[in-house]
């Protein structure tokens, strides 16, 4: 009879503890993965950065690299405004700007109507989306 | 035959019970200890960003100003891109620090010119209370141009940015005379000109060193050398720990785990930011110029969180 009352009460105890840990997780935001593919010109952009921000609310904004072509990234449901960016060394351009230094400049090369004044948008679905694609040209 | 009795004896089940609840009760603990280890990193943390906060009220109480972000480069200058680093020092308890920084023109007047030049025996020591113990690359040196110089977790607040942002204008780079918090380019702002109160006005805030060693520049933290690349400050344009990179002159590396960054430089991208980061779990600690601390969460309202970061946008911040 002891040892149940001992069993009992260590139970108790463990399930207390197991309560007080698990008791309250903070509000967090459920993202869901989005990803696809962007070409420029026909051609995979190889290296660059994909960022989407909410039209309403607080606009807030998710970002994500663009690698080989392929992009993954974490945003909330809903409309998105799209930036795209990506860039190339300028071959003989040198930024002199820190003494004893001279190293190779680049520059951005994808159209501002996919960035700075871009006309790209995509809807989120709840749930995240695969290949939400974007085709980019540089005409 | 009668078993002799000496007192009760534990059964086999009993013992096996009793080690498999001690089991389940030790399983159940690690965790607690080691969230509790990671409170206590987070609570020194805090009390750094408030020893900072303190330092800057000694210094505008002396100075009648709060110090510049960064000091403008100007030829025939020794100490160019010294930032608000340097200028607490004595404030932090490194007077002496500070002298000898400031004599390094008799040491080394070459060195003294750019303090990025200054030698790793000055350059490199480590101010403590200038690294956050839950970042595992800190003490960390670097984003200055090399591994001389000490780098640390806490940076002032430039400003806040504008709500309709897009990553190829200016709206959020830190780099100017007046970026529209706290501190800017040579520019010393006083209380008197924190309109929006200095309950509700972003101070300093913390951030994620991109490994411990590595040149590069503008790191935030990066305080020898680094300042007008973007190491001074942080912009309070995106919520704490965004994916949103970071854009500095050069990165440590581009991808580091919670703080993505964009070669500024050699991407030919314009502007230059950090954003607030740590790995505390949830947010970041952020000071106010009254000097207080709280503990800001990453799903902090993006409005409220950008107007926290300008001093006089005559805006009220409600409940965060």
């Amino acid at each position: 009879m002891r040892t149940f009352a001992t069993t009992l009460l260590v139970a108790l105890l463990a399930g207390i503890t197991s309560l007080s840990l698990t008791g309250c997780s903070p509000p967090g935001m459920t993202l869901d993965k989005v990803s696809g593919n962007i070409t420029f010109d026909g051609q995979p952009v190889e290296e660059g950065r994909i960022l989407f921000r909410a039209v309403e609310g607080d606009q807030r904004a998710f970002s994500g690299a663009i690698q080989n072509g392929r992009y993954e990234l974490e945003s909330l449901p809903g409309k998105m405004t799209v930036e795209i960016t990506a860039s190339r060394i300028i071959p003989g351009k040198f930024d002199e700007s820190n003494p004893d230094e001279k190293v190779p400049m680049g520059e951005m090369y994808i159209p501002e109507r996919y960035n700075s004044k871009t006309e790209l948008t995509a809807e989120v679905p709840a749930g995240g989306a695969k290949d939400v694609n974007f085709t980019l040209t540089s005409e | 035959m009668k078993r002799p009795c000496h007192g009760r004896a534990f059964t086999l089940v009993e013992l096996l019970v009793v080690i498999a609840i001690i089991g389940i009760l030790i399983a159940l603990l690690l965790p607690a200890v080691q969230a509790a280890r990671e409170a206590a990193r987070r609570s020194q943390c805090t009390n750094n960003l408030k020893q900072l906060g303190l330092a800057m009220h000694n210094y505008h109480d002396v100075h009648k100003c709060f110090p510049y972000g960064h000091k403008l480069e100007a030829t025939g200058q020794y100490y160019r891109r010294d930032c608000w680093y340097h200028r607490i020092l004595p404030f932090i308890e490194q007077e002496a620090y500070q002298e000898l920084y400031e004599n390094h023109h008799t040491v080394d007047a070459y060195e003294a010119e750019y303090i990025h030049r200054i030698r790793e025996s000055v350059a490199g020591i480590e101010v403590p209370g200038m690294s956050c113990p839950s970042d595992p690359s800190s003490p960390a040196r670097g984003g200055g141009g090399s591994d001389n110089g000490f780098q640390g977790n806490y940076a002032v607040c430039a400003g806040g940015g504008t709500l309709n942002v897009t990553t190829q204008v200016n709206d959020m780079n830190m780099i100017m005379e007046d970026p529209g918090g706290m501190f800017g380019r040579n520019k010393e702002i006083t209380f008197a000109s924190c309109l929006d109160g200095t309950s509700n006005t972003l101070l300093a805030s913390e951030g994620i060193i991109r490994g411990s060693r590595g040149g590069s520049w503008g790191g935030l933290g990066g305080y020898w050398g680094g300042a007008p690349h973007g190491s001074y400050a942080f912009t309070s344009a995106e919520p704490p720990n965004t994916t949103v990179p970071d854009r500095v002159y050069s990165c440590k590396t581009t991808t580091w785990l919670k703080a993505p960054c964009e070669n500024g430089n050699a991407g030919g991208l314009a502007g230059r930011w950090n954003f607030a980061r740590s790995y505390h779990p949830g947010g970041v600690n952020a000071g106010l110029v009254d000097g207080s601390i709280r503990f800001v969460s990453d799903t902090v309202d993006r409005i409220t969180w950008q107007n926290a970061g300008r001093r006089q946008d005559g805006k009220t911040l409600g409940e965060w």
